[in-house]
């Protein structure tokens, strides 16, 4: 029963301490840099730290924006995600993502930017806006 | 003489060709889209009173449109009602009624695009999911329109009136209630928002954005979900103001955030969470404003530098400044602070000792929010004297240093 109790405890702890990302509640969380309140499901970005710190961005600018000021941050990060444009308010791994820029897009912050986790969708949608097709290594400033 | 009467003539014939066609259930044209085909440029449109239905209908014409008794323009939930782009039109007195909505495109119940000395008066606006959009447009007059959106969710629903890309718009005397930003602005310069009544929009009553050198005064902002948020712009005026009765963790009167070279004139910031939430401004100079029973009066980030806070009115507020720093790099001079309990010896007016806004209290809320549980508890006002005898948390450069005795007339 101790043990029981133990395990319990334990099981109980780590779970307080998971590093998960969290959704967004639109209306009421802000972007971590801006201050502005989330509103617009297309758009987004969030970070989790490893000891399980969540901050969340409204456009990709934002992020960028917290990336290049904490410079040590992103090899402390689990998670670095990006809302998916097509489906919106659903992550997708910030690195893997593809991204159109536009400046027919219009994001929060005037990033012009949208994130898709297909590159079929993003090419596509690409060819509507007048875009061109980038990767992380683009977007986030660091070519 | 005789090129005079030449031109005298040549202009008569010109108003004679000016006409009025009349659209109605009853009338020889039944539809606005066939008056918009048969109308020529400068001529006048009466729209009798009934219910539309036209789907997306498109102006370029230089034509004033009049709605007699409000007609009604439905758009059935799917249609963005009235697309104009041209200049020298005027809308007035109709009402657009359940404008569609569209999660990629800005679906607007009137959308401006591309047009100059464009007026918008006196219209309804309903259901809508964003009601007015405005853009790369110039000489816009938005005035005495009454627009209410239905908040069904957060994301479904847009802007009231909407600019982008603009200058020299003139926003007067409309109502806007229910929308995701009453106002919005982003890329539009050397405009006015005057007089406006912005209400119950679920997040901000007004917003600016990369938006320079254009002011808003006598506007009343009520109730919005986070206040009204003035971001990255430069000269803007704001003057005469009501921000009023923005609750919530993350509501303020007014959230400025990277705002330079501004004023803040006479305005009143009555029962906020925050009055004013200043971050990364500089150079602005903030007068003659009545803070009221708000929680904080101000909250300034270390961020801002070189701001002038002189001659405001500071009463009924739980705490007057906060901040997140000890660095003080703005000045305080000749505010009437409720709070202040010091002596006027010589008489001039103005307090013998000078005043610090920031109580020890505040920097520790600032620190650590769970410990305003104990707010005004007995260890807590306790605190507060100790620290105004012997400073030791708060900044202690952070002062005004010439406090008025009595309140200023403002």
């Amino acid at each position: 029963m101790r043990f029981l109790n133990l395990l319990l405890i334990v099981s109980f702890l780590t779970g307080a301490c998971s590093v998960k990302p969290e959704p967004f509640k639109f209306g009421k969380d802000l972007c971590h840099t801006c201050k502005m309140t989330l509103m617009d499901p297309k758009f987004g970005a969030e970070v989790v730290t490893k000891k399980g710190r969540i901050f969340k961005f409204d456009d990709l600018v934002c992020l960028n924006q917290y990336l290049q000021t904490e410079k040590e941050a992103e090899q402390n990060l689990s998670h670095l995600l990006v809302i998916d444009f097509e489906k919106g308010d659903a992550f997708t791994d910030a690195r893997e993502a593809w991204y159109v820029f536009s400046t027919e897009i219009k994001s929060p912050m005037a990033g012009h930017t949208a994130a898709f986790s297909s590159r079929e969708t993003a090419e596509k949608f690409s060819g509507t806006v007048n875009g061109t097709l980038k990767r992380w290594d683009e977007v986030s400033g660091k070519k | 003489m005789k090129l005079f009467l030449t031109f005298f003539l040549c202009s008569l014939t010109q108003l004679a060709t000016a006409r009025t066609l009349l659209v109605g259930p009853a009338e020889s044209i039944r539809s606005l889209q066939k008056a918009f085909a048969l109308a020529a440029d400068g001529d006048t449109i009466r729209l009798r009173q009934g219910i539309y239905k036209e789907g997306t209908l498109q102006l370029t014409k230089s034509i004033t449109l009049l709605g007699e008794n409000y007609p009604v323009l439905e758009g059935e939930k799917k249609f963005e009602i009235l697309h104009i782009s041209g200049k020298n039109i005027t809308i007035r007195g109709i009402h657009f009624r359940n404008s569609g909505y569209s999660a990629m495109n800005d679906f607007a119940s009137i959308k401006l695009v591309d047009g100059s000395h464009i007026t918008l008066d006196q219209n309804i606006v309903s259901n809508a999911y964003f009601a007015i959009h405005v853009s790369n447009c110039t000489y816009v007059h938005i005035r005495n329109n009454r627009i209410t959106g239905i908040p069904a969710s957060e994301q479904m629903t847009g802007n009231g009136i909407h600019l982008w890309k603009s200058s020299h718009a003139t926003i007067e005397n409309n109502v806007i209630k229910g929308h995701r930003d009453g106002i919005y602005f982003e890329f539009v310069t050397s405009s006015f928002i005057r007089n406006n009544h912005s209400e119950n929009n679920i997040r901000y009553g007004l917003h600016f954005m990369f938006s320079n050198d254009d002011s808003y005064m006598q506007n009343r902002f009520i109730n919005n979900g986070a206040g009204v948020a003035v971001m990255y712009s430069k000269r803007v005026r704001m003057e005469k103001n009501h921000f009023e009765e923005n609750w919530g963790a993350s509501a303020y009167g007014i959230l400025l955030k990277d705002i330079t070279d501004s004023h803040i004139l006479q305005n009143v910031f009555m029962k906020n969470t925050v009055g004013i939430f200043m971050e990364g401004s500089s150079r602005m100079e903030i007068t003659r404003n009545r803070f009221l029973n708000n929680g904080w009066a101000m909250k300034i980030q270390a961020s801002c530098d070189d701001n002038l806070f002189h001659y405001n009115n500071f009463t009924g507020n739980s705490f007057d400044v906060g901040t997140n720093g000890t660095m003080v790099l703005n000045r305080f001079e000749n505010n009437y602070w409720d709070k202040y309990d010091g002596y006027d010896m010589n008489k001039d007016g103005i307090g013998d000792v000078p005043y610090h806004p920031v109580s020890m209290y505040s920097v520790i809320v600032e620190q650590n929010p769970t410990t305003l549980i104990l707010f005004r508890s007995f260890m807590v006002s306790l605190l507060d004297r100790a620290e105004k005898a012997i400073p030791s948390l708060t900044p202690e450069h952070l002062i005004d240093n010439k406090p008025m005795m009595k309140m200023l007339r403002l």
